[in-house]
């Protein structure tokens, strides 16, 4: 599955770091996507990005084992909770561009 | 998987795979994602220092310690600079975590009979200085990682005792109970890592459960934070509150039991709930945490009947019966079993 044609306007994404010796809300920043806000180009940047870490991902009782932070990836293909997909990455897995989504969002 | 025309070793294995992906730097990683093959030296050099640690042994009550460097990058293991025997370096990350896990291992082989992470006196690997302003340690299932924090919130996390020893515990978790990352067994999971942790820390300062201040990570938080450590056995949920933190969102007690997606299903935030049971009963033993409570908690940790999905009110109940079964009389499992109650698991 490509997310570059499947997912449209209403799409929404959520992007968290999480894990780590312990548990600061803070720290985890979480970030929301929503793709109406979003040019052509960045919409097809963040399709790119969700689909490397289709390929990146593991399974979420694994993702942050030994305090090892990862990052949670909710994908919102109509805007809200119905048909949620989640997707955990871990940190020393996750390609520089992701980390630069979560912290400063989309770039063009 | 093809081999690449222009790599001489031909197929990786899986797991090596894996590994450079988790290790390399970011020319490695995507070497091995895009065309499933790797630069040569990387592979050889990775190889090597697998097949060395893992071969090696210490004698027994001997810890076999290797520090590397990672020079501030995310490249594991990064290079060795200091190893069993040799003098300090004047490096403090270096040298605190050479320290550290000297003392985990003392703990465990004094109190507990256990000859390292492997109980067959395997090496302990630590790399420190790991990224840059990285807040964090974590046990990877190969070695334990230091960061050096970014010192306004987080200081150098090799400075934590209590922090070091709880990386070097994960390890023997996944070893032993290989409790499941998530839900409750991912709590016990870090709450087991927590209650190593404190004793090893009382144990090397000599302290009674009176003297003890029951913090993880009381060295670890910046001079501005307003916070006392990571988190409070005695107290979950009071350890910090501060505008770049957040608040300690753990919980004391089953009655406030968080239920989340977030954090592996609350392993970091729910762990409070067996951590506040460990020092309740420690507490109504008096003396040493390590001499009867802890030895209690290790007994059920390697516990072939502690199943990797167990539940609290699962480790509880073995919990009381290892008290029973390592101590005459009833003291010890009545507070064993007032402890669990204390926080109400149902035992």
């Amino acid at each position: 599955m490509s997310y570059q044609h499947s997912l449209g306007e209403r799409a929404r994404v959520r992007l968290a770091r999480e894990g780590g010796v312990a548990y600061m809300p803070a720290l985890a920043s979480p970030r929301e996507i929503a793709f109406h806000e979003c040019s052509l180009s960045q919409r097809k940047k963040v399709c790119k990005l969700l689909d490397e870490a289709e390929r990146l991902k593991c399974p979420g009782d694994q993702a942050g084992q030994g305090d090892q932070r990862y990052f949670r990836i909710l994908i919102m293909p109509v805007g809200n909770d119905s048909d949620v997909i989640t997707l955990h990455v871990p940190e020393r897995r996750a390609p520089e561009a992701l980390v630069a989504l979560w912290k400063s969002g989309p770039s063009d | 998987m093809k081999a690449a025309r222009n790599n001489p070793y031909g197929v990786i294995p899986p797991h090596l795979l894996n590994r450079l992906i988790e290790n390399g730097n970011d020319r490695h990683r995507r070497c091995a994602l895009n065309t499933l093959t790797v630069d040569s030296r990387f592979r050889a050099r990775t190889e090597r220092h697998t097949a060395a640690t893992d071969a090696r042994r210490g004698q027994q009550g001997q810890p076999l310690r290797y520090i590397f460097d990672a020079g501030n990058t995310m490249e594991l293991p990064g290079r060795q600079v200091r190893r069993e025997g040799q003098s300090e370096t004047g490096d403090e990350a270096v040298d605190e975590a050479y320290r550290d896990l000297g003392a985990t291992y003392r703990f465990f082989w004094e109190v507990l009979e256990r000859n390292a992470i492997d109980d067959e006196g395997g090496a302990l690997v630590g790399t420190v200085h790991y990224g840059e302003e990285y807040q964090n340690a974590f046990w990877n299932g190969y070695q334990m990682v230091f960061g050096d924090g970014d010192g306004e919130i987080f200081l150098s996390f090799t400075r934590a005792l209590d922090v070091v020893a709880h990386e070097l515990a994960h390890g023997i978790t996944e070893r032993e109970a290989g409790l499941v990352y998530y839900n409750q067994p991912g709590a016990l999971n870090e709450s087991v890592s927590d209650v190593f942790g404190v004793m090893v820390a009382q144990y090397d300062a000599n302290q009674t459960v009176e003297e003890a201040d029951w913090s993880i990570g009381r060295d670890l938080l910046g001079p501005g934070i307003n916070g006392t450590g990571l988190r409070s056995m005695s107290n979950p949920g009071t350890a910090y509150d501060d505008p770049l933190l957040g608040r300690d969102p753990q919980p004391g007690h089953m009655r406030d039991f968080v239920e989340t997606n977030e954090d592996n299903g609350g392993v970091h935030i729910n762990s409070g709930i067996p951590n506040r049971a460990f020092y309740l009963t420690a507490m109504a033993l008096g003396g040493h945490s390590w001499e009867r409570a802890g030895r209690v908690w290790y007994a059920t940790l390697i516990d072939e009947r502690l199943a990797n999905d167990a539940e609290f009110a699962d480790f509880a109940r073995l919990t009381i019966d290892n008290a029973e079964r390592l101590f005459d009389g009833s003291e010890v499992r009545d507070a064993v079993r007032d402890g669990w109650q204390g926080v109400g698991v149902d035992v």
